[in-house]
């Protein structure tokens, strides 16, 4: 695993630049370009407090009020993470020119889709920290940010370099992947609070995603971050998946240039 | 500088047949090993490359070559890393940079700006490396005016172009180079070529796959030929192209002959006007058509200078009185190149009857490299077919030569003035005829001996280098002819007569001499040997007359022991004075 990371590193300048094409090429053609990263999460979270504003009105106590902008602190994050392990998933077979006919590094591929949602990610947060600051919910605890983020990158990064090589071998889960991270997110409290007690509580605990999702609400929302302990379990199994993808993919990489 | 840039030890891929089936029945061994090869039988997996092992020295261009499927590509490919060997090593030492495919990671959305200093990235440069040479990049690829707009708005050469000069200036010390020299106009491959050659001068190593054999020729020191995954041969380019040129000949020659089975009658209308096909009564059939060499031979492959017979069965239903035999000579694409009869050359018909057989010998076959569709016809005067076959059978003419049209006029280019070219290297035309050749090969000639000796037959045996045979060979070889029933010549090899005559000599081929001297009335057989002297013939064959000239004196004549030991004679014939090959080779060189 460390010397996955040396390479991660060593590969920076590639990855780097790659990172800023993908971002370029993103909106290129597009009217609103670069605006489309902040306006992206921003329909995305006007469609789920719609309907869960109005249409299914999610039971709630008042902690959760200004609902919206509890959904923000939740959706954000999450769709960096979706949209890094869709994208992943594709990312070796529409690249496969490249592993196929240059020497290049394949785990470059699904680290340059992580990182460059991050930068999405990166790109809607001053407009979450704006709405926070608005309703007087920005606190210091806000300075905390970065210890969810790094987490929710390690795992992401774990997990995407385990879907890439694998679906270059199983196209099939090119199919259950959408359907599955759809699962998770209604098993992540995204939408409503994360319950104290109760067995929803056991099951969304095993959860990484839920403590990573907790902290930025802590972090952002409710001002304290009290869930250290959960927050913990979720960085270790964050570096286990990082561990876990890096050995699969080390392992598949020479058959990845022949199946792709 | 002494270790080579390249090692191949035994290397071997094995690709997986069928991808994507069985999938789940290995992925317990996908998940732990990652060796989805090893639990494959044999009958799933596809052995692209088969125990290479080769070096390619520092500075050296080596040239790939090989049919499709050969292997070349994945050579190619594992030497660049971009897949491992299944078993044996294969390293390559210093910066690599392959052109497998042009601008393999262009984005097509983005600028070809933004895509040469990505595309440089991944080549291995660092970002200051390109900054330095984007300049350069962008003035070889002849891009300047478009570099700013997305490379989606490329033309394929304009993209091929930037990919090829972004590759280029990498500056790799091993450049691999798979068949991307055809990109381009005439003059982009000219300046790819002279970039190419530039790397050669600074001794860098290149390995080359392609098709192109002239510029294998041209470029390489070294030449490596695989067939299905093995390495054929290795070593100079020119011999090495000959050896395969004449293998393809020899596969071409499969090819044609099978295509020829007895077609069946049918006429489909083909695209440019000409039918393949073959319709008549049949009332004078044609049975068979054949297409012979000068020996005899059938063969479908010529080289241009060839006799080619084209030998007609024909069958008469019944007695045929007004008949006329035809031939047609088409290109593949339908240009009639020639075409004549039996009437229009005034051959006045008289019985067809039963089986008999038609000859038409195309001395000297003067068409430049191709394949060739033959008519031939059995009709009646007026026109009315018995038996007409159309395209039926074919013919292909290789040559080295790759002059354009259809016919080759005998020429010669001269020269005169302040013009000045170098002639080229003479080479003679692939030989395509069995290596038999016209000489008997010993074990052969014993068993003929054995034969001759029952019926009584007394054998004359001479022998010589007649690397330039001159009137008193002719009359040494028919004055040994009275001497006994069958003559046999032995003859010096190439490398006797070079061991016996020095460097220079001899002035023609042994196949050649052999060839000629089988040509004589008077001579029987010819024997090739590689001793300087035939001492070894002379016991195998036991000669019942030994001829040598009357000036060797009769002591000096090698195996005369042997042959008046074993009952025989030695007979020394005088010459017409003052000839010998030596002589004449110094007046030709003057003094």
């Amino acid at each position: 695993m460390i010397a996955a990371v040396r390479r991660l590193l060593r590969y920076r300048l590639l990855i780097s630049s790659l990172v800023g094409r993908e971002l370029k090429a993103r909106y290129r053609g597009s009217v609103l370009g670069f605006f489309w990263s902040f306006v992206n999460p921003l329909l995305l979270l006007l469609t789920y407090g719609l309907v869960f504003t109005y249409m299914l009105p999610v039971p709630r106590s008042a902690t959760l009020e200004p609902y919206f902008l509890f959904l923000f602190c939740g959706i954000l994050p999450w769709t960096w993470f979706s949209a890094s392990l869709l994208e992943s998933s594709t990312v070796l077979i529409t690249g496969g020119n490249l592993i196929k006919k240059v020497l290049f590094p394949a785990e470059v591929l699904p680290v340059v889709t992580v990182v460059a949602n991050l930068v999405h990610f990166l790109f809607g947060l001053p407009i979450l920290l704006a709405f926070l600051a608005w309703k007087g919910r920005l606190g210091w605890s806000a300075l905390l940010l970065p210890v969810p983020l790094l987490i929710q990158l390690v795992f992401t990064l774990g997990l995407a370099l385990f879907v890439s090589a694998l679906t270059v071998h199983f196209r099939d889960i090119q199919n259950i992947l959408s359907h599955l991270l759809h699962l998770w997110f209604f098993a992540t409290p995204v939408l409503y609070a994360y319950p104290e007690s109760g067995p929803l509580h056991t099951l969304l605990r095993v959860n990484p995603m839920t403590h990573v999702i907790v902290a930025y609400q802590e972090a952002l929302f409710y001002g304290s971050v009290v869930h250290w302990r959960g927050l913990a379990l979720a960085g270790v199994a964050a570096v286990l998946a990082f561990a876990a993808g890096s050995f699969l993919f080390e392992r598949l990489r020479d058959t990845l240039a022949e199946e792709v | 500088m002494t270790t080579p840039a390249v090692v191949a030890k035994d290397v071997t891929k094995v690709y997986r047949r069928f991808l994507h089936k069985n999938q789940f029945k290995t992925l317990k061994s996908a998940l732990l090993t990652g060796s989805l090869l090893s639990d494959l039988s044999p009958d799933q997996t596809f052995t692209a490359l088969d125990g290479v092992s080769f070096e390619v020295p520092r500075g050296t261009t080596v040239g790939v070559i090989g049919e499709n499927g050969s292997g070349k590509s994945t050579l190619l490919k594992l030497m660049a890393g971009i897949t491992p060997p299944t078993r044996g090593t294969l390293s390559v030492e210093g910066r690599i940079s392959a052109l497998i495919e042009l601008g393999a990671g262009f984005h097509p959305e983005i600028s070809g700006r933004e895509n040469v200093a990505i595309n440089g990235i991944m080549l291995g440069l660092s970002r200051r490396e390109v900054e330095e040479r984007f300049d350069e990049i962008v003035a070889f690829a002849e891009l300047q005016d478009f570099i700013d707009a997305p490379v989606k708005t490329y033309s394929s050469g304009m993209y091929m172009r930037l990919g090829f000069a972004v590759a280029i200036h990498v500056d790799p010390d091993v450049l691999l180079i798979d068949e991307v020299l055809a990109v381009g106009d005439e003059a982009f491959t000219r300046k790819c070529l002279d970039k190419i050659g530039e790397f050669r001068r600074r001794g860098k190593t290149i390995v080359l796959v392609t098709h192109s054999l002239g510029l294998v020729e041209k470029m390489c020191d070294e030449t490596l030929w695989l067939r299905h995954g093995r390495l054929v041969d290795q070593g100079d380019p020119r011999r090495v192209v000959d050896a395969y040129l004449t293998y393809v000949a020899g596969g071409e020659e499969v090819l044609l002959a099978r295509d020829q089975p007895p077609p069946a009658a049918a006429e489909e209308p083909a695209e440019h006007g000409y039918r393949e096909g073959r319709w008549g009564s049949r009332e004078l059939e044609i049975t068979s058509v054949r297409l012979l060499d000068d020996r005899g031979k059938v063969r479908h492959v010529y080289v241009p200078g060839e006799s080619l017979t084209l030998s007609l069965t024909v069958r008469a239903a019944h007695d045929v009185r007004d008949f006329v035999f035809g031939v047609g000579l088409f290109t593949a694409d339908g240009v009639h190149v020639y075409g004549t009869n039996t009437h229009i050359e005034e051959h006045v018909p008289k019985l067809a009857r039963g089986e008999g057989e038609v000859r038409l010998v195309l001395r000297d076959l003067r068409l430049v490299e191709g394949t060739y569709l033959l008519d031939v016809a059995a009709h009646r005067r007026d026109g009315t077919p018995y038996d007409y076959l159309r395209g039926l059978h074919s013919f292909r003419v290789k040559s080295r030569v790759k002059d354009v049209g259809v016919y080759r006029p005998p020429h010669s280019w001269s020269f005169a003035g302040g013009v000045e070219l170098e002639p080229p290297e003479p080479r003679a035309e692939l030989d395509l005829r069995e290596s038999e050749g016209a000489a008997t090969p010993l074990p052969a000639l014993l068993e003929e001996r054995a034969a001759w000796r029952k019926d009584g037959r007394s054998v004359v045996l001479t022998n010589g280098c007649f690397d330039l045979l001159h009137p008193g060979h002719v009359a040494l070889f028919e004055a040994a002819r009275t001497q006994g029933d069958v003559l046999v010549v032995a003859l010096n090899s190439d490398r006797s007569v070079r061991e016996l005559k020095g460097p220079g000599r001899p002035v023609m081929p042994e196949a050649e001499r052999a060839e000629t001297l089988r040509a004589l009335e008077a001579v029987d057989r010819v024997v090739i040997y590689d001793e300087p002297t035939p001492l070894a013939v002379i016991n195998a064959l036991r000669p019942d007359v030994l001829v040598k000239g009357a000036d060797w004196a009769l002591d000096q004549i090698v195996g005369r022991a042997e042959v008046e030991g074993a009952g025989g004679r030695v007979v020394r014939v005088d010459l017409v004075g003052g000839r010998s090959t030596s002589a004449i080779v110094e007046r030709i060189q003057g003094p």
